[in-house]
């Protein structure tokens, strides 16, 4: 497996039986939970969730996150074993939260794929799994994996909270591109929408650009100055100029006051 | 009557276009908290964050100049920085551009009362608006400066201060007038968050006696935080000179978590 990464976020304690729960689907480390069932060659697969009723030590939980992916033949995509862990959140009680993504290939083949997790209570000796599967199917001409990141090669990634003159990027990845001779051309709009879901405001980003179509991903970088308060949502409307079709992206984002 | 609704009229527009720079402020990071004094210690980052009105608009875009000068006490150009023309889009129906400059003073800069100016240019109009700050270079002491929360591990890109569930931010911040024996300084620093009503929820003694060789007058200090619980909360940055006897100084600054949209 090219890239399993791994974070654990830990809010505290319980006492009891560990269980995993509150899984959920999210298109980025921050972004909102995946609407489409089904996913891409090439796409990150984020999980989220909690694990519930560590005990604690010495005022720290213990505990070890291991998760393996695996094709439909059953072929290991690969494991990610991690090492032991103490709670290291500054907050008090409550559950582990924990963080999966696994890069799928971009010549995974299509069929149902799964991520095997398991969260083990180093104190408390018991240990909880559980499987999670999904769909990967053939490209088509779609966007993946929305988010707000501090640098354009995508490094580094923000929230969808944002202060008055922050300046990030909109960045997401476009698959299925229609190429000819390795080469894809496309047109980028940004759009935003206000809270109530009009377009405010539309600025043709990139027009008629030719790009060279990597492992059959391109990322689209956009630089957003983000200016006063209110909700919005950053669209990316992507125009396949060789094949005449348009797909959009979505990310909502909210400018808001800094707290006092 | 009928010529002083005209005059009205005709102004509203006109005044809306003039160029201004509002709110020139000193903070301790872009996004941090006003500084309490317009007084710095040497190796602090000047950082001036202030709003600029009345660009004019080429369809959504603005395009303009931004230029620094600092004057030092003795009225010679401590510096001088001026910008590439740069263009802005306006994505947000905002009528106020957010503009800042950071300036890190040396060691060796001089003692006392400095002017800081920001200068905008509409590269369209050639309109110019100036707006200017006092600010004072007091001798080094041992103080927490420039505290803000910063994207990346590095502290290069400052970030706001409101974060989601789980997001991974920085705290950095300098710590100014370290003791220094042999060259090197000797110090601890916690990191302690603390609820809206003023309780420890958390502790974390992230540099334990760390000793320091102080190629700078202040030494930077990232800790990274990952917060899971939706609240307001202080940060508290707790910083002991143990060369000078465990001399305590603190800094405390706001956050707020808030649950990421569905």
């Amino acid at each position: 497996m090219r890239k399993l990464l791994a974070v654990l976020l830990v809010s505290g304690i319980a006492t009891g039986d560990i269980t995993l729960e509150n899984m959920r689907k999210v298109v980025s480390e921050y972004g909102p939970e995946k609407k489409e069932a089904r996913y891409m060659p090439g796409e990150k697969v984020y999980l989220l969730f909690d694990a519930v009723g560590a005990e604690e030590k010495d005022g720290q939980v213990a505990f070890i996150l291991r998760f393996e992916a695996l094709t439909p033949s059953g072929e290991s995509l690969g494991k990610y074993d991690g090492e032991e862990q103490k709670a290291a959140d500054v907050f008090g009680r409550g559950s582990i939260r924990c963080s999966v993504f696994v890069g799928l290939p971009p010549d995974a083949p299509a069929g149902m794929y799964s991520v095997n997790v398991s969260v083990e209570d180093r104190v408390g000796g018991k240990k909880a799994e559980t499987k999670v599967e999904f769909e990967v199917v053939a490209p088509e001409l779609t966007t993946i994996n929305p988010r707000l990141v501090v640098d354009s090669a995508g490094e580094n990634g923000h929230g969808p909270f944002v202060a008055d003159g922050e300046s990030l990027y909109y960045r997401f990845t476009v698959v299925g591109l229609k190429t000819e001779n390795g080469k894809a051309k496309l047109s980028v709009d940004l759009v935003i929408l206000d809270g109530a879901g009009k377009a405010i405001r539309t600025l043709p980003y990139f027009v008629d650009t030719e790009v060279e179509v990597a492992d059959g991903l391109v990322h689209v970088p956009m630089g957003i100055h983000f200016t006063g308060r209110g909700k919005y949502t950053v669209r990316g409307v992507v125009k396949d100029l060789l094949a005449g079709k348009e797909t959009v992206c979505d990310l909502p984002v909210h400018l808001l006051a800094p707290p006092k | 009557m009928g010529r002083a609704i005209l005059v009205c009229l005709l102004a509203a527009p006109l005044l809306a276009q003039d160029l201004k720079i509002e709110n020139l402020r000193l903070m301790e990071s872009e996004q941090g908290l006003p500084k309490k004094e317009a007084t710095v210690v040497p190796g602090e980052n000047l950082v001036l964050v202030f709003d600029v009105k009345g660009l004019k608009r080429d369809g959504i875009s603005m395009t303009f100049t931004l230029s620094f000068d600092l004057v030092d006490p003795a009225g010679g150009a401590a510096a001088h920085w001026e910008s590439e023309e740069a263009r802005v889009v306006d994505l947000f129906s905002g009528s106020t551009q957010p503009g800042s400059v950071r300036y890190s003073f040396p060691a060796e800069a001089m003692r006392g009362a400095y002017t800081a100016k920001v200068t905008v240019e509409d590269a369209a109009t050639r309109g110019i608006a100036t707006a200017s700050v006092p600010v004072t270079v007091a001798e080094p002491r041992l103080s927490v400066v420039n505290a803000g929360l910063s994207a990346d591990a590095a502290g290069q890109t400052p970030r706001g201060r409101v974060l989601a569930e789980r997001e991974v931010a920085y705290v950095g911040f300098f710590i100014a007038g370290l003791k220094t024996d042999e060259g090197k300084a000797r110090f601890q620093q916690d990191l302690v968050i603390l609820d809206e009503a003023g309780s420890v929820v958390g502790w974390e003694p992230n540099a334990v006696d760390t000793e320091l060789v102080m190629h700078a007058p202040v030494a930077a200090v990232q800790n990274r935080l990952a917060l899971t619980r939706v609240g307001r909360y202080q940060v508290k940055v707790v910083v002991r000179d143990m060369n000078a006897d465990g001399a305590k100084v603190e800094h405390v600054f706001p956050i707020e978590v808030v649950a990421s949209p569905k």
